[in-house]
C-alpha cells in the first residue's frame, strides 16, 4: 500500500491563515480527517499560533480620551492640503529595481573596506543635513546619485552598502557599538531609489 | 445667509476641500478608534517604549491625514498605518542610537486580569509565557514582524505592503517563525 504523502509546514501554515485556495483548502481539509500526524502538527502550529496571539493582546496599552481629542484638535487645524504629492508609481519601474540594485553596487562596490574604522550610524554632511528626503515616515539621508528634481517613487531595496562608498558620497558614521559592525565594513541600509534607477537617499538600519 | 452660497461650487468629479476635509477627519479618528491600540501594541512588541508608541502613532494618524489630503492612495490605510509606524519608530531607534532591539523588556505590562484562570493554569500560563519569551527573542526581525502583525490580524498581502516584502517572504517568515516557537512550547 502506498504511503500517504504528508502536507508540509508551509501549507499547514497558509491553511490555518486562510491563505491558500479554495480547491487546495479543501484538499488539505480533507487529508487532516485522515492523517493523525499531520492533524497532530496542524494543531501544535495553531496552538502556537494562539499562544502569541494571545501573549501580544496581553500587552497593556494605557490610553485616555484626552488622547483622541487632542488628534481631532490637530487635524481640525490642518485644512490646506498638502503640497500635491511628488511620488509617482509606475509598474515599469519595477522592473527596473533590479537592475537598479545592480546599478547601486557597481557604484559603491569599487571603495571597499578601510578596517580601521568602526561605523554605525549614518550623520549627513552639515549641507545635507536639511535635505533629509522623508517617505512614509522613514527619513533618507540624500545621496547624490540621482536627479533630486525628478518625481519620487517609492521603491525601496534593503542591501549592505559599503561604509567608505557611503562616506565618499557624504554620509559620515558615529562609532556606537562593535556590535553593529558586519565582518565585511558594510552596513544593512535601506537605500530609496530614484526613478532613474539611481539611488537616491540612503537609511542605515542600526539596530539590524 | 446660508452657508453653501459662500462656498465655490466644486468642479465636476472633484470633491471640495471644505468637504473632503470634514470626511476625511472622521475617516482617521474612525480608524484611530479602531487600530491605535493594535498598532502600539505592535510597536512595544517590537521594543518601542509604550510613550514613544504613544506618540508615533498620534504622528502616523497626523501623517494619514496628509497622505489624504494630498490625495494619496486610499487602497490599504491599514498597511500604511503600520508603515509608517513602524518607519517612525525605526527612525527614533536610529536617532537614539540603538544598535539592536529586543523585542518586549522586562518593564512592559501584560494584562493578566483577561485571563481569569485559576491559580494552577495561571502558573502553567506563566511558564508558558517564560518559554514563549525565549523563543522570540531566537527570531529574526522579520520573523518577529510578520508573526507581530500576523497577529493583529493582517493579512499576508497587507504585511507584505507594511514590510516591503513580496507575500511569499511573508509567508515564508511566518511558516520558519512559528516552527522556531514551536521547538520552544
Amino acid at each position: 500500500m502506498k504511503k500517504p504523502q504528508h502536507i508540509s509546514n508551509d501549507i499547514l501554515v497558509r491553511f490555518l491563515d486562510d491563505e491558500i485556495a479554495a480547491n487546495e483548502a479543501s484538499a488539505v481539509e480533507q487529508h487532516l480527517n485522515t492523517c493523525a500526524e499531520c492533524r497532530h502538527r496542524y494543531h501544535h502550529l495553531g496552538g502556537v499560533s494562539k499562544s502569541l496571539e494571545h501573549y501580544i493582546g496581553s500587552i497593556q496599552i494605557e490610553y485616555s480620551v484626552t488622547e483622541r481629542d487632542a488628534l481631532n484638535r490637530l487635524l481640525k487645524t490642518k485644512v490646506q492640503p498638502a503640497p500635491a504629492s511628488r511620488r509617482i508609481f509606475q509598474p515599469a519601474v519595477w522592473g527596473m529595481a533590479a537592475a537598479a540594485s545592480l546599478a547601486l553596487g557597481l557604484i559603491l562596490a569599487p571603495h571597499f573596506l578601510r578596517p580601521e574604522e568602526k561605523v554605525f550610524r549614518a550623520a549627513p554632511d552639515a549641507q545635507q543635513s536639511t535635505a533629509l528626503l522623508d517617505v512614509d515616515g522613514e527619513t533618507f539621508v540624500p545621496l547624490p546619485y540621482s536627479n533630486p528634481d525628478l518625481p519620487i517613487q517609492t521603491h525601496i531595496v534593503q542591501m549592505q552598502v559599503p561604509v567608505t562608498s557611503l562616506a565618499d558620497a557624504g554620509v559620515h558614521f558615529e562609532p556606537i557599538s562593535i556590535e553593529a559592525a558586519s565582518s565585511d565594513e558594510s552596513v544593512l541600509a535601506d537605500v530609496l531609489l530614484g526613478i532613474d534607477g539611481q539611488p537616491l537617499g540612503v537609511h542605515v538600519l542600526n539596530f539590524e | 445667509m446660508n452657508s453653501t452660497e459662500t462656498l465655490p461650487l466644486p468642479k465636476a468629479g472633484c470633491v471640495p476641500q471644505y468637504l473632503e476635509d470634514t470626511s476625511t477627519r472622521q475617516l482617521i479618528l474612525e480608524l484611530y478608534d479602531q487600530e491605535h491600540v493594535a498598532i502600539r501594541r505592535y510597536l512595544v512588541f517590537l521594543g518601542v517604549s509604550a510613550d514613544l508608541a504613544q506618540e508615533i502613532v498620534q504622528d502616523a494618524f497626523v501623517k494619514l491625514h496628509e497622505h489624504l489630503l494630498a490625495n494619496g492612495d486610499r487602497g490599504n490605510l491599514r498597511a500604511w498605518l503600520y508603515k509608517v509606524a513602524r518607519n517612525m519608530a525605526r527612525n527614533a531607534q536610529s536617532a537614539a542610537r540603538v544598535t539592536r532591539t529586543h523585542a518586549l523588556d522586562d518593564s512592559v505590562r501584560f494584562d493578566v486580569r483577561a485571563n481569569s484562570l485559576s491559580a494552577e493554569e495561571e502558573l502553567l500560563e506563566n511558564e508558558r509565557t517564560v518559554r514563549l519569551r525565549q523563543a522570540i527573542k531566537a527570531l529574526s526581525t522579520a520573523q518577529r514582524e510578520c508573526l507581530a502583525l500576523r497577529a493583529q490580524g493582517l493579512k499576508y498581502r497587507e504585511i507584505a505592503e507594511a514590510l516591503n516584502l513580496s507575500v511569499s517572504a511573508v509567508g515564508e517568515n511566518v511558516q520558519r517563525g512559528l516552527e522556531k516557537l514551536k521547538e520552544f512550547l
